[in-house]
């Protein structure tokens, strides 16, 4: 087990939002969780982060131990590299100022280069843009500075939250290419999308989280022939 | 009264404006990383100007030493400040405003029990510099040099630096910047601290221009600064910065030209005109939806 | 009967919790005012004056001046409506600063020195007789479809407002209505002490007032007179014990903030200690009253 989460349990003041999750994660796989909207499937992923308090339920690693509840700046620290949901990308600082942030906890100057001129390999629209201000790229061009700043740290698990929100469909084929080409690379995946169809086509496994808890979970190839995964989730 | 009369009060304008700057800008950052306005900032001005009473009197008569030690000491204060009575409430909108009224009466009333509640005088380099027929109190220039320094020093640390960098980045979006590694807590006591340590260093370089202080001096500056602050620009550094400087020069000549009564209404009505035209200050962004 | 020192203690307490319903009225629809110390400031000068050159009983002076005020607020409500809460601080901040500072500068106005002579007309009996009045009206008021409308507007503008809430109307009103209360307030003290200075109505006054509801309890009106009551108890009661009340004084204040950022009374700590409060259902439509 690479990341294995035990009955977690999240609660937004007096209201549980996640009622007892448990899921794995294995090395080099991409496990994607669907679910209507304010599921809750957000709200997975920051409590994996530390940004949300688990209110109960343990979050365990291969690579650092029991992680639940541990601040964030610890948590990406130990290898999980989170790009949220609609990008949050500093806007007004540059881009590269953006990727510096993302690998703020790096110390050497040496590999501070070398793993930006790694972004910059993946995505070089990125380096031809490294002095313009956040704010100024376009949607797809911010995913990738998104996705960018996440791999600074060479993170062991990538927590990806909707990462096609708002984008245009040329641009959604293009970010789930990049998703593929990670998966390629070996990078562990956990991936929250809404568009049901294109994550299941490109992940591993799958859950389908409804209303806090999980309702399905298989194979994607099995879930993608679900009859009732389609209806509810595909447009079938 | 000619040119070399208008200069100096220029001069004095500048000063005075220089200040008001710094003051400004401590509720600008803290404002803007935080998103709490520091209700106990004047007053932190004024225990800046008593350090540096305090290092004179009983250090040796040395600027040099007065301003380093003053800056050091609220430094200080500011990161226990934000520790003990910001931090525990950050996360309401009022709570914070509160506490820190209540730092500010701690702050106030300790000095006036301390030193008692006059006037106190503030020994002071009396060297006059002259050039040709123009003349100014060497304070005065000791006073715009370290004040301009201190304020491009901070403009370019923030842009420049790793840990500007990170302010930059708190400022923004606490939450992100917290998922990349960088320990929001820290930042955030490190930016109240440096923003104490600026109005501290206001406060006594005011107080050796001027050459006496009050308990009660960061009453009046602290009003000041925080109207600064909104007419610039809410967290808006360089807004704070030129609007300071505009606002001291504007206030020394209108004494110059006329009575001194209307001194301390200018900012308000300045205020108030902005406000109703451009609620986003001067050099301001969008204003936020809180 | 009481002795000098106690009664103005308890008539202050008494005025304080007027002052502190004047602001948490307007507060009760997200405006965050600093200029109530000035509204004070209208009501008393107002008084003042008419007291001295108007012969005109003492009552029908109250209601004049409190009118006032309310004009005031009504004022200073206008150009700030459309403000978010951080930015209309500042703005009724420098409204107030404005007023007291014409009022150092006009000699008219009594200048830098203020009014003095006014006669002497608050007791402890009609201080707290007005306070009985106004927590009644807060009574009802609090059970109302009004103050469901103000506390929408102050959680959400714009959801109230697409509700179909006149946020507008609201806020104005409230502003009126608070500035008249905090007139009222004005008008007793300086017919107690007597003498008062313009600054005594500036920004720290604005300060002073709205210590009250946010250390005594926002949550319910009870919490503003229970924080005028505290806070002007509190000083004197330290000032027996300590050479640093003051000091102990704003560490109380910081600690209340820390441990109870609502305020010392909550909506369920007073609804239980006075049933009559709870609201049962709200009857808005004739045909949900026979549940």
């Amino acid at each position: 087990m690479f990341l294995d989460v035990q009955d977690m349990h999240v609660r937004y003041g007096s209201v549980e939002a996640i009622r007892g999750v448990s899921f794995t994660l294995m090395e080099k796989e991409v496990v994607t969780i669907i679910g209507a909207n304010g599921a809750g499937k957000s709200t997975i992923l920051k409590a994996l982060m530390g940004i949300n308090r688990l209110f109960s339920g343990t979050i365990n690693t291969k690579f650092g131990g029991q992680i639940q509840n541990l601040p964030p700046h610890r948590i990406s620290r130990l290898g999980l590299g989170y790009i949220p949901e609609g990008r949050e990308i500093l806007s007004r600082l540059t881009v590269e100022d953006n990727l510096a942030i993302g690998g703020y906890v790096l110390t050497d100057r040496q590999i501070f280069k070398q793993r930006l001129d790694y972004v910059y390999d993946k995505f070089p629209i990125l380096k031809e843009r490294r002095g313009q201000l956040g704010g100024t790229l376009s949607g797809g061009e911010q995913q990738m500075l998104a996705i960018g700043r996440a791999l600074m740290l060479l993170p062991k698990i990538l927590l990806m939250d909707e990462p096609s929100l708002g984008l245009a469909p040329l641009v959604v084929s293009l970010v789930f290419n990049i998703i593929k080409s990670f998966r390629e690379e070996g990078y562990s995946i956990l991936l929250i999308e809404q568009n049901a169809k294109k994550a299941l086509q490109v992940s591993d496994r799958g859950y389908v989280l409804e209303n806090g808890v999980f309702v399905a979970k298989d194979r994607c190839q099995n879930l993608l022939t679900n009859e009732n995964i389609k209806k509810a989730y595909l447009g079938a | 009264m000619g040119l070399i009369f208008y200069f100096q009060q220029l001069i004095n304008g500048i000063g005075l404006g220089c200040t008001y700057a710094l003051v400004a800008l401590g509720y600008a950052l803290v404002f803007g990383v935080l998103n709490v306005l520091n209700m106990a900032h004047g007053d932190i001005f004024m225990i800046g100007a008593y350090v540096g009473l305090f290092a004179i009197l009983f250090l040796g008569n040395s600027p040099i030493l007065a301003i380093l030690l003053s800056f050091t000491g609220t430094f200080i204060l500011g990161m226990v400040m934000e520790r003990l009575a910001i931090r525990p409430t950050r996360g309401t909108h009022l709570a914070p405003l509160i506490t820190t009224i209540g730092v500010s009466i701690v702050l106030q009333n300790s000095i006036r029990i301390t030193y008692g509640p006059e006037q106190h005088r503030m020994p002071v380099e009396s060297a006059i510099l002259s050039f040709g027929d123009i003349t100014f109190p060497l304070i005065l220039i000791i006073n715009l040099v370290v004040s301009i320094l201190l304020m491009v020093g901070l403009a370019l640390a923030i842009r420049k630096t790793k840990m500007g960098k990170a302010i930059q980045a708190v400022a923004e979006n606490a939450e992100i910047a917290s998922a990349y590694g960088i320990d929001v807590n820290r930042v955030m006591m490190t930016t109240v601290g440096l923003a104490s340590g600026l109005g501290g260093l206001a406060g006594v370089l005011l107080g050796m221009t001027l050459g006496s202080i009050s308990p009660f001096i960061g009453i009046n500056f602290g009003l000041k600064g925080l109207i600064i602050l909104i007419v610039g620009g809410v967290g808006n550094i360089y807004g704070a910065m030129v609007t300071g400087v505009i606002l001291g020069i504007t206030e020394v000549f209108s004494v110059t030209f006329f009575s001194s009564v209307y001194r301390d209404v200018i900012a308000f009505i300045v205020l108030i005109i902005i406000l109703l035209l451009k609620p986003t200050g001067l050099f301001g962004e969008k204003i936020r939806v809180k | 009967m009481i002795s000098g020192y106690w009664e103005q203690i308890i008539v202050f307490m008494g005025i304080n919790s007027i002052l502190a319903l004047g602001f948490y009225i307007t507060f009760s629809t997200g405006q965050m005012s600093m200029c109530h110390g000035a509204l004070m400031g209208i009501g008393a000068y107002t008084s003042g004056f008419l007291s001295l050159y108007a012969g005109i009983p003492f009552y029908l002076n109250l209601i004049i001046s409190s009118l006032c005020s309310a004009l005031v607020g009504l004022i200073v409500s206008y150009p700030t409506l459309h403000l978010k809460h951080f930015y209309l601080a500042v703005a009724t901040l420098g409204f107030g600063q404005i007023m007291v500072v014409i009022a150092t500068a006009t000699p008219a106005l009594g200048g830098a020195l203020g009014l003095t002579n006014i006669p002497y007309k608050t007791s402890i009996l009609n201080v707290y007789v007005t306070l009985a009045v106004i927590s009644l009206f807060f009574f009802n008021l609090y059970k109302s479809r009004f103050w469901i409308a103000c506390n929408a507007i102050k959680d959400d503008e714009m959801a109230a407002s697409a509700s179909g809430i006149n946020t507008a109307l609201y806020k104005a009103i409230t502003f009126a209505i608070g500035g008249f209360i905090t007139g009222v307030g004005g008008v007793y003290e300086i017919h107690y002490i007597s003498s008062t200075l313009p600054h005594g109505y500036d920004i720290w006054k604005s300060v002073e007032i709205f210590l009250f509801p946010l250390i005594g309890g926002t949550e319910i009106f009870i919490g503003s007179i229970f924080g005028g009551f505290l806070l002007t108890l509190l000083p004197e009661v330290l000032r027996s014990v300590f050479r640093e009340r003051m000091v102990i004084y704003g560490i109380i204040l910081i600690l209340i903030m820390i441990f109870r950022p609502q305020g010392l009374l909550d909506r369920q700590m007073m609804e239980r200690l006075i049933p009559h409060l709870r609201r049962k259902n709200l009857n808005w439509t004739r045909k949900e009253r026979g549940r």
